[in-house]
């Protein structure tokens, strides 16, 4: 009786020690592919994202759920029904990405004649009567009840009138790849431009997205419970954009002290 | 298996040709984001070279079609009407459009819908094309009877500030 017992406590611990297993990251990720200007890069920054959360889901042994809304599929409808669809359970991971055009508005869609109130970006996708905003996905997509979720947008925050990098070192970095994605609860939300900056694009990517996914590949060498801030941090830093005259031109990504909590 | 020495300069070669002509992924898109640049800024300079006369005009509302790819001058059958540029605005014009520092070269683009403010109308021997203008994106974009769908946007960030001063004065 008693080593039936001791197997069955046995066998509990061993379940409880691998907790990730019964877990998901789901990722949406959203690319203006079929632009003319900007569309290589977008795919490119599709990519780099679909690399990074199969190593992330390879590492933690969480289950990978990967949404790709890119090409003809690339319609607010569709984004906004990804969004809508999605069912997390609590110590799930969701991760949404969005790569192409964004702008602000001139005043808010729900209060005509007022500024904007959101100083996130909007998705410039059609139709135009459902374009979504950043941060309206980001409270829609923590309302699923998720442990963890990551909004992002490598996108432009102007108002208008409407590389990755191998994997190179283990061991420690996937230690800290782990703790990012398990060992965290809250939410993050990223775009790459504060208002009335543009973000750019080279057709091999977003400059904000490889230079984000070099942080999150290779995060510092800190105690895990200030891993994320550390990111986020060299995340926020101004980037100098190649201009060939004498005005700087500066990208300066808009990241909010994110809402987190360490677990260990 | 017999030694014969003939297929040692033959293996140095093939490896030689295959070390000159690969080219990594990175130098590939690089090469890319040139010739995109290049074939927009070729084209604005035969555009404006050809131009015997350049009218300016304003799209009041902003156009939101502007963004959209695929765009011929046929797409734009009800233009507002264009004012001729005195000579010391058309030189101003062609001088600063056709010059490669004044734009971001090597492939860069905005995450940023086109919408277009104004415009300038260019005729000449080979026919109507238009400059559109985006004071919002700081941008230009390069409008011909051309269907290949190609997209030309040159981004004028360089000398934004002045071409923004020019613009307003023309259009006092």
């Amino acid at each position: 009786m008693f080593g039936k017992l001791a197997a069955f406590l046995l066998v509990c611990a061993l379940c409880s020690s691998s907790p990730a297993y019964s877990q998901t990251l789901h990722v949406i990720s959203v690319a203006d592919s079929n632009d003319g200007p900007i569309g290589a890069g977008t795919a490119a920054n599709s990519k780099a994202l679909q690399s990074y959360a199969s190593l992330v889901a390879t590492l933690t042994k969480l289950s990978l759920n990967f949404t790709q809304i890119s090409g003809d599929k690339f319609t607010c409808t569709e984004i906004l029904k990804s969004v809508a669809e999605l069912q997390a359970k609590p110590n799930d991971v969701i991760m949404f990405y969005y790569s192409g055009h964004g702008f602000a508005p001139e005043s808010d869609p729900s209060r005509p004649g007022t500024a904007a109130a959101s100083l996130f970006p909007w998705f410039y996708c059609n139709p135009a009567a459902s374009r979504p905003n950043l941060e309206a996905i980001s409270k829609e997509l923590k309302a699923k009840g998720a442990r963890l979720v990551i909004t992002v947008a490598d996108t432009c925050n102007v108002i208008l009138p409407v590389t990755e990098t191998p994997l190179a070192a283990k061991g420690v970095i996937e230690e800290r790849i782990r703790a990012m994605f398990l060992n965290y609860k809250g939410s993050i939300l990223i775009t790459s431009s504060k208002r009335e900056q543009a973000s750019w694009y080279y057709p091999s990517g977003g400059i904000f997205t490889a230079k984000f996914f070099q942080l999150l590949r290779d995060p510092p060498d800190i105690d895990h419970s200030k891993l994320w801030d550390a990111i986020l941090e060299k995340a926020r830093e101004k980037i100098m954009v190649s201009s060939p005259g004498q005005r700087p031109i500066i990208q300066e990504p808009e990241i909010p002290v994110p809402e987190l909590v360490f677990v260990r | 298996m017999k030694y014969t020495p003939v297929f040692v300069p033959v293996i140095l070669a093939i490896l030689l040709t295959v070390i000159t002509l690969y080219r990594p992924p990175i130098f590939q898109q690089t090469a890319n984001a040139v010739n995109g640049s290049s074939k927009y800024l070729q084209s604005v300079q035969a555009a404006l070279s050809d131009a015997k006369k350049i009218g300016i005009f304003r799209f009041v509302p902003p156009c939101q079609k502007c963004h959209d790819s695929n765009l011929t001058v046929q797409d734009f059958p009800d233009l507002p009407s264009a004012i001729p540029l005195n000579a010391a605005d058309a030189s101003f014009f062609v001088t600063t459009l056709s010059d490669p520092a004044s734009y971001m070269l090597g492939g860069l683009q905005k995450a940023m819908p086109f919408i277009a403010d104004y415009g300038l109308l260019l005729e000449g021997a080979g026919g109507r094309r238009l400059l559109l203008i985006s004071t919002y994106s700081q941008s230009v974009k390069l409008v011909t009877a051309d269907k290949s769908g190609e997209v030309l946007i040159g981004n004028i960030d360089p000398i934004f500030p002045e071409f923004k001063e020019r613009l307003g004065r023309i259009s006092r």
